[in-house]
């Protein structure tokens, strides 16, 4: 999924102005990336409001260091992400997340039963992955996996370079794939004989 | 190459879409094994499955309507810099401070006008206070590095011992005198009484423990022939005690 959001011709020199008419604007047009990584991180909607309040507040106060050149959406998700991690931290734990308990219960009637639960099962494991995933390997799959963004809006977002990039995203879905069962390491529809990787 | 660098080396290329004219050996090799082809479709579908987990997390996700108007309210609010945060934090130091003073003064005046006693105990001995603090010092006085000092050089005053007031009683002085160090004449100083002009003087008196004072006289005249009569016969003792006064 790759959230669009282009910015409008002048908006950040609007803003600049003191114009809220434009600052309005930029949160309408920037809002939806920066909630969706907030919560993302967070598993929390209330959570992930207070980060995206704050992101905005500190963008309208720092205004006159945005460069209009520029997109700024990448400052926007590194402030957002460090603002989550910030948070997350002095929280210490994670609060039971709102919706993973709607997915539970939400389930797709289409699929066959069994399907389901093993769809679920894996989907659970793979959250509970992602949860325990180190920060930076967790803002990597965030940005690459959940946002669409490329290595490089990716690398330049987390600040470091192309191949840091690939290597986080390596050992994440390392990390992953370690947590799934053996018997759910076999996708469906390959050949059936069953072999153990040892690594 | 060995098929499990290969099946690395796929995952890698898959992972980030990077095939090209160079992978043509990993696709052939992709092509002929199975093992990596599971590898491979295994890490597509995990990362498919991830794609979706990752999607759930925001399912539906929209800030609240009401958003805006907070941040709206909070970047417009004056921004509170370092200047009014120091003020506001002294204000509630110099609050604090005002209460702590209050509190120590109605303290102060209650234990004045009830008279009571304030006790400022110590630690009790052989409690673990004391423990530490005694093994601290100990420890302490054990580091202490051992430097030798030159002796005390100061030369040593003799002392002097001087009867402020001469006993009234002679015999008193005496035994005083004999029991004073030194066997010569001893300096006695007697306090003079206050009405010589509130002047200090010293007597000095020297006592001479000589010979019995004999108390014969000499012979009246008219009586020199008996007495020469008598010389011849009666030998003139001195009874009189030693040292008493005639």
């Amino acid at each position: 999924m790759r959230v669009e959001a282009r910015q409008p011709d002048n908006l950040v020199k609007r803003m600049q102005g003191g114009d809220l008419d434009a600052f309005e604007e930029f949160f309408n047009t920037f809002k939806r990336p920066v909630y969706a990584t907030a919560l993302a991180i967070t598993r929390d909607p209330f959570l992930a409001e207070e980060v995206l309040q704050d992101c905005f507040v500190k963008t309208y106060r720092v205004r006159e260091r945005l460069d209009p050149a520029r997109s700024p959406l990448p400052w926007l998700q590194r402030v957002t992400i460090n603002l989550c991690y910030s948070r997350v931290s002095r929280r210490k734990t994670l609060a039971e997340p709102i919706t993973s308990l709607i997915t539970n219960l939400v389930v797709d009637l289409a699929a066959r039963p069994d399907q389901v639960v093993e769809s679920r099962e894996v989907l659970e494991v793979l959250q509970r992955g992602i949860d325990a995933l180190p920060p930076k390997q967790q803002t990597a799959v965030i940005l690459y996996y959940l946002h669409g963004y490329s290595l490089a809006e990716a690398a330049e977002i987390a600040d470091c370079n192309v191949g840091t990039m690939k290597s986080r995203l390596h050992y994440a879905l390392k990390a992953l794939r370690v947590r799934l069962p053996v018997e759910r390491r076999i996708p469906v529809g390959t050949v059936a004989t069953v072999r153990v990787t040892t690594r | 190459m060995r098929c499990r660098r290969i099946c690395r080396e796929l995952l890698w290329l898959a992972r980030f879409g990077e095939f090209g004219p160079s992978s043509a050996p990993h696709l052939d090799h992709l092509a002929g094994c199975g093992g990596c082809r599971d590898e491979v479709g295994f890490d597509r579908a995990l990362v498919q499955q991830l794609r979706i987990a990752l999607a759930e997390r925001i399912e539906q996700a929209a800030p609240s309507p009401g958003a805006w108007g907070v941040i709206l309210e909070r970047a417009q609010a004056p921004e509170r810099g370092i200047g009014a945060f120091l003020h506001g934090q002294a204000g509630v130091l110099a609050a604090r401070l005002r209460t702590a003073t209050a509190i120590s003064a109605m303290a102060l005046a209650g234990i004045i006008a009830t008279s009571t006693q304030v006790a400022i105990t110590l630690p009790e001995a052989g409690s673990v206070e004391t423990e530490m603090l005694t093994s601290t010092a100990g420890e302490q006085f054990e580091r202490q590095a051992i430097v030798p000092r030159a002796r005390d050089t100061v030369a040593r005053v003799p002392v002097m011992y001087v009867a402020t007031a001469a006993p009234s009683d002679p015999e008193a002085a005496f035994l005083v005198n004999a029991s004073l160090p030194g066997t010569g004449p001893v300096a006695v100083t007697v306090e003079q009484p206050v009405e010589s002009d509130h002047e200090e003087s010293t007597i000095e008196s020297t006592l001479s423990l000589g010979a019995p004072v004999s108390r014969a006289t000499p012979l009246d005249p008219v009586d020199r022939e008996r007495a020469q009569v008598a010389e011849s016969v009666v030998t003139l003792v001195d009874d009189t005690a030693a040292g008493e006064p005639f």
